[in-house]
């Protein structure tokens, strides 16, 4: 994702693709490239099947000022370069979004209230990544906040895991981001959904518990909010029930169907004019978001109460033991990255550090610390958090090489055991450890290589 | 120029046959389109690149009668001209 082939990774793919030589695919990909440049030149444009067309275009001169000199100049007319794509390709290119089509906005949506749905979502997202990776624009936003724009489906989302609705857990909502990201990645993404606005901040305190009782105190809350639009509704009392049942067209959101998930929005978007079934989607959805976001400020309180917790207690344990350089830079690292993945090494260490006070502290046995590989926070990453370099995912593979098949994809959740340095002798101050780790590194390349990899060679290392 | 003859040219300099010739071209076209689909950019020296690029949703209003739409986001592919080839097009 974002990175750039080169020609000869290119050359490469195509040989492999056509069981031809890379020889021949050199020469192919030369002579193509060639051939088309030549009838650019030549003014004509060219036409590739299934890939697009290359166009020249005339631009007309213009009036403008140089800018070394500031005097006028007129940039001559001259031909320019359009690009653009086949059907198929473009179709295949935009598959992860199909199926969104241009959605009307009503008037009651205010770019407010969009703005907020998305900066909810792009945060619960960054607790999710390592910093290593800059959270830029790119796909994972995007692929994001659709998704949870379409607030309706917040259920469907949250469902496969708790199958009730009325059950408030307390469950870590970065992991239910985490369940969102992949399902967006390959699932059809459904369209955004708007929201009428009736404001989410007031139904807060009204909606923290589920029961109907509630249901039944916020119909004077949302009544008088209610827009024109809107026809006083039936739902109060029966309001779980009837959306149990609802209208056939809609598939009722009890149903985990991650895949499906486009049609019940459509389906409720096109039924403005029944508007009881919006609305009653609508508190849900607005109730369910209260309490998404109550139970995250319960989930953060407890978990930073915890981490504090066991990092006082990995301090004091610092005071005993006398292995202490080690210890104190994997707690200081500990700090300011993921805070799920965190309290687990941080709980570990502390354990370790307690059995290993009890003992030899050159036991390095004793000292076993293990981590759990996640989407976007593996053995490169492990490295750079324990050992201070990236490079030394080498040693971490070593270590584990029965539960890695391939270290250019372990599948998240793999739980990998860290080595303690010394075992390797892994310094990332030291230049001697860094060159053995860096020919570790291409010989397992050699064997297992990677677009990556190949890359690799023609950068300057770190 | 159409794609056949394209391939009629290649063949040629090439001394290969167009069904291989073709061949090699469908497998560019499809390199292309799976790197693309993974937002990966493809480099072709003295040619350009291909990229595929990914727009974010966004309002517009319909001027006309002030209606307010929302764009779906999507992922466009792009080709962006290497200077040398600019150059030779002057």
């Amino acid at each position: 994702m974002n990175s750039k082939i080169t020609f000869p990774e290119l050359i490469e793919h195509v040989a492999a693709a056509t069981n031809t030589s890379k020889r021949m695919s050199e020469l192919f990909l030369k002579e193509l490239f060639a051939t088309i440049s030549q009838a650019l030149i030549n003014g004509e444009s060219v036409r590739i099947k299934n890939l697009g067309q290359f166009k020249l275009e005339d631009v007309k001169p213009r009036k403008s000022v140089s800018v070394n000199t500031g005097e006028h100049v007129e940039i001559p007319s001259h031909k320019r370069l359009v690009f653009v794509p086949a059907k198929a390709i473009a179709e295949r290119i935009n598959k992860p979004f199909a199926h969104f089509g241009t959605e009307m906005l009503d008037d009651n949506v205010t770019d407010d209230l969009l703005k907020a749905i998305d900066i909810e979502m792009t945060s619960a997202t960054n607790n999710e990544d390592d910093t290593e990776y800059a959270e830029d624009d790119a796909p994972m936003s995007g692929f994001i906040a659709p998704v949870i724009d379409n607030i309706n489906n917040i259920e469907d989302i949250e469902l496969p895991e708790e199958e009730e609705t009325e059950t408030a857990e307390v469950t870590d909502d970065a992991q239910d981001v985490a369940e969102v990201a992949p399902q967006v990645a390959e699932d059809i993404v459904p369209p955004p959904f708007v929201m009428p606005a009736v404001t989410i901040p007031e139904t807060a305190p009204t909606s923290s518990d589920n029961n109907s009782p509630a249901a039944q105190e916020q119909t004077p809350v949302q009544e008088p909010q209610q827009t024109s639009q809107v026809t006083p509704p039936v739902f109060v009392p029966q309001e779980e029930p009837e959306v149990n049942q609802g209208p056939p067209t809609i598939e009722t959101p009890q149903q985990p169907v991650v895949s499906d998930y486009s049609e019940p929005a459509n389906e409720v978007y096109q039924e403005e004019q029944s508007d009881e079934y919006s609305i009653v989607e609508l508190e849900r959805t607005k109730r369910e978001i209260a309490r998404k976001s109550t139970l995250r400020g319960i989930s953060y309180g407890v978990i930073g109460t915890i981490l504090l917790v066991l990092l006082g207690w990995g301090v004091y344990m610092l005071g005993v033991s006398h292995g202490a350089d080690k210890a104190k830079s994997d707690a200081a690292q500990s700090g300011d990255k993921d805070e799920a993945s965190n309290t687990e090494i941080v709980m570990r260490q502390g354990i370790a550090e307690a059995d290993s006070t009890t003992a030899v502290e050159e036991q390095t046995d004793t000292k076993v610390i293990t981590d759990t590989c996640t989407q976007s926070f593996f053995l490169e990453h492990m490295a750079k958090k324990h050992y201070g370099d990236r490079v030394f995912w080498v040693y971490i593979y070593e270590e584990n090489k029965d539960k890695i098949e391939n270290p250019n994809s372990v599948s998240p959740g793999t739980i990998v055991v860290i080595p303690p340095a010394e075992k390797y002798n892994i310094d990332a101050n030291n230049p001697e450890s860094l060159k053995a780790a860096y020919t570790k590194r291409t010989e397992i390349y050699t064997k297992y290589p990677t677009v990556e990899s190949k890359h690799r060679k023609h950068h300057r290392h770190r | 120029m159409d794609n056949k003859k394209l391939v009629g040219l290649v063949a040629e300099k090439l001394g290969r046959s167009t069904e291989d010739v073709n061949k090699l071209l469908e497998a560019f076209t499809e390199v292309v389109s799976t790197r693309c689909g993974e937002l990966d950019s493809i480099a072709i020296p003295s040619f350009g690149t291909f990229e595929a690029k990914k727009k974010n949703e966004r309002i517009v209003i319909n001027p006309g009668n002030g209606k307010r739409m929302l764009v779906p986001p999507k992922i466009v592919m792009s080709f962006k001209i290497s200077n040398v080839l600019k150059a030779k097009l002057k």
